[in-house]
């Protein structure tokens, strides 16, 4: 299967935000602009996380996923405060191929069946946030709460739940351009049959390459394509170079 | 040429109508269909999906769109079925026994082989390789990749109806087919950029055609 390169878009519901371990959230650009200037480019997907979504009590603007499917012609999930199924039938209708449930799936897994018996496994992804390297703890809540669960266990559940994919992100490496935990995506990948999205942390094009040697399937990415020269085209070249397929 | 979409509630209506809106021309005209009243029968009818294949046939039924769908496909409107929707246009699939589906393109739809080392759902970009030359779609034979996001996928009983073959793992699995007037896509030409936009205009061209 080829390999995905997935520019991750963190907003605040209205802008841009880039943030550090899941908080001091700041402003760096217009949510429209940088979904219009990725599509131009022919990313591969989109990742579309409200950061802001849970505090506000909604899921992610309305007029901003339509704005979102009229300029991309690519596929986006999107994430953010999705507690129900109704909430999720938004997001699809709006374009999105794929939602993203964080702390609903852990405080209410039911909605995972709920939802992928209505949209399909392929269309859920659970996002498992591993609170740092050393523990299997995780967080909710962007970060803020421990909800007490053993990480893994929970990702072994998520295949009987009906789960399609599983977003492996770090509250420690998020968005510090420190490299990746590769011992973890690979244990995660070994104990699941899903698709395994790594993300936090990338800073060069070989930790994307070291990621998928590890066992994911695709690869997603915010601080990297924002603040340094790096852009998914390199990542995909240079995985393509080591014999790596990846989109034609 | 009149278009219509169907809104099954569960599917992506909005990027499905804005690809094919930016295919057409000034007369042509695009709506939306939601039940059986009072919609002029389309030249092209598109059936979008996403979603299981029991709940996309309950959307079906519930919108008293079945029979109306058959009697204007055997009247010659074109059809095409994309993801969910192409499994629709089957006859039985293994993720919802027991219901039929509309049974205008007759097959079976089952689960990917999980014996391939490869991960399912098959979601990501991948090639479609044609089982035949095919005069309306030159887009399915050039270079590039079409998004896939599907756990099941189309065997169709005759094999000439094959359109385009995918690779997983060691197989293939149908990735498009074609019967006359009957077309299913396994993959979103919607959400695949330039060659899916390409290939959207090839369906439009396709259904202005007389035969």
């Amino acid at each position: 299967m080829k390999i995905r390169v997935i520019p991750t878009i963190l907003s605040d519901g209205l802008t841009v935000v880039k943030g550090e371990n899941f908080k001091n959230w700041r402003t760096v650009g217009s949510t429209e602009a940088t979904a219009r200037l990725y599509g131009k480019r022919n990313v591969d997907e989109l990742l579309f996380l409200d950061v802001n979504a849970r505090s506000r009590n909604s899921i992610v603007d309305k007029e901003l996923l339509t704005h979102f499917s009229n300029v991309l012609d690519i596929p986006f999930s999107v994430g953010g405060g999705i507690n129900t199924l109704e909430d999720a039938k938004v997001c699809f209708r709006f374009g999105a191929e794929k939602v993203v449930l964080g702390t609903a799936a852990i405080v209410n897994p039911h909605l995972i069946t709920e939802i992928a018996d209505v949209f399909g496994n392929q269309a859920v992804v659970v996002s498992v946030d591993f609170e740092n390297d050393i523990s299997n703890r995780i967080r909710i809540k962007s970060g803020t709460v421990d909800p007490e669960i053993d990480g893994l266990h929970f990702i072994e559940s998520l295949v009987g739940l009906g789960a399609g994919e599983i977003l492996l992100q770090s509250v420690q490496r998020d968005g510090t351009l420190s490299g990746m935990n590769f011992k973890r995506i690979e244990l995660v990948s070994s104990i699941t049959t899903l698709p395994v999205i790594a993300s936090g942390g990338a800073a060069s094009p070989d930790d994307f390459y070291q990621a998928v040697l590890s066992g994911a399937s695709a690869v997603a990415a915010g601080a990297i394509f924002q603040f340094t020269q790096t852009t998914p085209q390199e990542v995909q070249v240079y995985l393509s170079k080591r014999g790596i397929q990846t989109r034609k | 040429m009149h278009v219509g979409v169907i809104d099954l509630g569960i599917n992506n209506l909005t990027s499905v109508h804005r690809a094919f809106k930016e295919s057409l021309e000034a007369t042509d005209s695009l709506g939306i269909i939601d039940s059986n009243s009072t919609i002029k029968q389309p030249d092209l009818i598109i059936l979008p999906g996403l979603g299981k294949f029991a709940t996309g046939m309950a959307a079906l039924s519930e919108r008293k769109l079945v029979k109306i769908l058959k009697s204007w496909t055997k009247d010659g409107s074109k059809i095409v079925g994309i993801c969910l929707g192409m499994q629709l246009l089957g006859t039985i699939s293994e993720e919802s026994v027991g219901v039929e589906g509309l049974d205008l393109m007759p097959s079976k739809i089952v689960r990917l082989p999980d014996d391939q080392n490869e991960r399912i759902p098959h979601i990501g970009w991948a090639e479609t390789n044609q089982a035949y030359d095919s005069e309306y779609f030159p887009a399915l034979a050039t270079e590039g990749d079409f998004y896939f996001v599907h756990s099941y996928h189309l065997i169709p009983e005759n094999d000439k109806d094959i359109l385009t073959n995918t690779p997983f793992g060691d197989l293939n699995f149908v990735s498009s087919v074609l019967s006359k007037n009957i077309l299913g896509v396994q993959f979103h030409p919607e959400k695949s950029g330039i060659k899916g936009k390409k290939l959207i205009s090839e369906i439009v061209k396709w259904s202005k055609n007389e035969d």
